[in-house]
């Protein structure tokens, strides 16, 4: 937290800018440029992603974007939580250099320098030749990207609530028990009441958990879900 | 891993903590050690030939791309030469500016390798993520100093990776007394830490191994050698590094895209922190050579798994020299000195982080380059990696193939290879016959 109250939040794009679809992370940086609350700090990175574990000290939250390894849907974009586990290996971020952001972040947990809550986006990629275009999927996923990006920002970004989460304008309570305890941080659109909701297909369910804390609460809400017959979106 | 009474191999596919792809061939015949080959498979990038046809005035981007972590060596070694073909003198700030960019290399170059790639190996750590639990203020200091270095690259170089303000006569832009000093805070904080990490590296367990080395260097009159000197051996060199070809040459062997650099008249020599060390130990400062004294490290060393002593307290020169620069810094008038090409042949040689960096163009007389070659230090150091392997697998040929495979990895890591300049690592087979 800031000495004003308000969360502080990095983002960072990171890539090459020469190698296709591993410039993508640089593109939602550009992307996202003059568009995020002032007080998000807005980085790109295209060396030295070590120093990164200095870059982000004393950040409450750090949202990260990066290309991923091709594993067959070239655009795809994977929302990861890395505040408190390993990232995905199958989802492996690329990097032209020994430490890439997988273990930048491994490495700033295990030095109590790594933000409460961190968020990685990864867009899967095809191609990473030298000199070549972004393929047409990847290109067309920064845009997504940035825009979820800013989405958390605006959502992250605001005073930190005093309860365990405060709930989003156009979000409605789901007001489901976990296993164990209320769970509180559940919200999700398309709801015409709250309390009992029925989640249909098209309806997102949107968790807000922007503390290390809350991230366990908050799955073991979604399995209450599941368990329940919700959709598990 | 395969196992016999007459043979056995031990296959490590890459070699981690290194920079580019490679591999080793270890044969074992008669319990005696036949062969030692570091096979390097990258795909050779042909930037001696790229750069044909092309101005002179592109070189300095151009051979920074050869390398993410030493891209200033390329460069000040490219000027260097491209000034001495040109006959351009470059003194004074504009000098001293070159010498702190080095600092600033040497520094987040040193301060990776002795942290984040080698200490790991003599403490048992995999990796410098999983050291971090026993050691969280070393690696921290570690992240610190690489910072302090990539600061200077970035404020000088405009960027910490592939400097772009380097070209012929000097900067493209040089930076005010003001943006110099911002960087004074931090360098002296990495001053102290460097000191500190000079004291925790000597005392890591060194395996009792020494090589009777022929140490190559450069050596200036008055300074501890980036950019300027005479080269040096410990045994009879002392030539103008013009005169390189006539004591060196480089051969290719079968099992690596690398050319293998050799002494004409004796074979394998060391380049890089040992040599330079031990060739220049009167050149360096009062305190950096109490320090040494302090920790125990004599001014001649031959353990080269003390490399890593040795570039702790280069680390600690560097943050010292890039302090007295700034600390005396005045603007110069101009950026960079003319530069008015003629037809010519230009040699430079600086002291890259892993060694001497030799380079040699051919200009037409518009400066359009005819001919090039560029001697990196990993290639001049890989007879000597070969020859550190054979010696150190024949002391623990009785000991379990993870134990050699790990022994051997490590006596690699001794030279901070950088195997993408060399053209590329690492892989390890051994063969037991």
């Amino acid at each position: 937290m800031s000495g004003s109250g308000r969360r502080r939040i990095m983002v960072v794009g990171i890539g090459n800018p020469d190698r296709a679809d591993d410039g993508a992370g640089l593109a939602v940086a550009s992307h996202l440029a003059g568009r995020l609350p002032n007080d998000v700090a807005l980085i790109a990175r295209s060396g030295d992603i070590l120093g990164l574990v200095q870059d982000w000290i004393g950040y409450d939250a750090l949202i990260c974007a990066d290309a991923a390894a091709p594993m067959g849907q070239p655009g795809q974009v994977h929302r990861l939580d890395a505040a408190d586990g390993k990232l995905p290996p199958g989802t492996s971020l690329t990097s032209s250099h020994a430490f890439g952001l997988a273990e930048a972040i491994a490495l700033a947990r295990e030095l109590q320098l790594l933000p409460p809550t961190v968020t990685v986006y990864a867009i899967e990629g095809a191609c990473f030749n030298a000199g070549a275009p972004m393929t047409p999927e990847v290109a067309a996923a920064v845009g997504q990207v940035a825009g979820l990006i800013a989405a958390d920002c605006r959502l992250g970004a605001g005073p930190k609530p005093k309860s365990l989460i405060d709930r989003p304008a156009g979000y409605r309570n789901i007001g489901l028990r976990g296993p164990t305890r209320k769970v509180g941080p559940m919200f999700c659109t398309g709801l015409k009441t709250g309390l009992t909701p029925r989640l249909g297909g098209a309806d997102a369910i949107f968790v807000r958990s922007y503390d290390a804390a809350e991230v366990g609460l908050a799955k073991s809400a979604l399995a209450g879900l599941a368990r329940r017959g919700f959709p598990g979106r | 891993m395969t196992e016999t009474t007459t043979s056995r191999t031990i296959k490590v596919d890459y070699l981690a903590r290194v920079e580019g792809e490679g591999a080793l061939d270890l044969r074992i015949s008669d319990g005696k050690v036949a062969s030692a080959q570091l096979r390097i498979f990258e795909p050779p990038r042909f930037f001696e030939a790229l750069l044909r046809g092309r101005s002179h005035a592109e070189i300095p981007d151009i051979v920074a791309r050869i390398c993410g972590i030493c891209p200033v060596a390329y460069q000040m070694s490219a000027v260097h030469a491209i000034e001495n073909a040109f006959g351009v003198t470059v003194e004074g700030q504009l000098r001293a500016l070159r010498r702190l960019l080095y600092c600033g290399e040497w520094i987040e170059s040193h301060a990776l390798h002795v942290v984040m790639l080698h200490a790991p190996d003599f403490l048992g750590f995999p990796d410098a993520i999983q050291m971090a639990r026993d050691h969280g203020d070393i690696v921290r200091s570690g992240l610190i100093l690489k910072k302090a270095g990539n600061e200077i690259l970035r404020l000088l170089g405009g960027r910490e990776i592939h400097p772009v303000s380097v070209k012929p006569g000097g900067f493209h832009r040089v930076p005010t007394r003001t943006e110099l000093r911002s960087l004074t805070a931090p360098l002296e904080n990495a001053r102290d830490l460097a000191a500190k990490l000079v004291r925790w590296v000597a005392r890591l367990p060194f395996p009792e191994f020494e090589q009777d080395y022929e140490f190559v260097a450069l050596r200036h009159p008055d300074e501890y050698p980036f950019n300027e000197g005479r080269l040096v051996s410990s045994r009879d060199i002392d030539i103008d590094i013009a005169d390189y070809e006539t004591e060196f040459e480089e051969r290719h062997v079968a099992h690596s895209t690398a050319l293998h650099s050799l002494l004409k008249r004796r074979g394998a020599y060391l380049v890089g922190p040992l040599a330079r060390y031990t060739l220049n130990f009167d050149r360096l400062p009062a305190t950096v050579r109490a320090l040494a004294q302090e920790v125990g490290l004599p001014p001649v060393c031959r353990n080269p798994f003390k490399s890593i002593v040795v570039r702790a307290l280069e680390t600690l020169f560097a943050c010292e020299e890039a302090l007295r620069i700034i600390a005396v810094y005045e603007p110069p008038g101009e950026a960079a000195v003319e530069v008015v090409p003629r037809a010519g042949t230009g040699f430079g040689c600086t002291e890259a982080p892993r060694g001497i960096c030799w380079h040699r163009y051919e200009f037409a007389a518009d400066g359009t380059i005819e001919r090039v070659r560029i001697v990196p230090p990993t290639s001049q150091n890989q007879p000597s990696i070969e020859a550190d392997l054979a010696a150190v697998a024949a002391d623990i040929l009785d000991q379990p193939d993870d134990i050699i495979r790990h022994r051997c990895e490590q006596t690699i890591r001794n030279y901070d290879p950088c195997i993408s300049c060399s053209t590329h690592f690492l892989k390890l087979n051994v063969h037991r016959s």
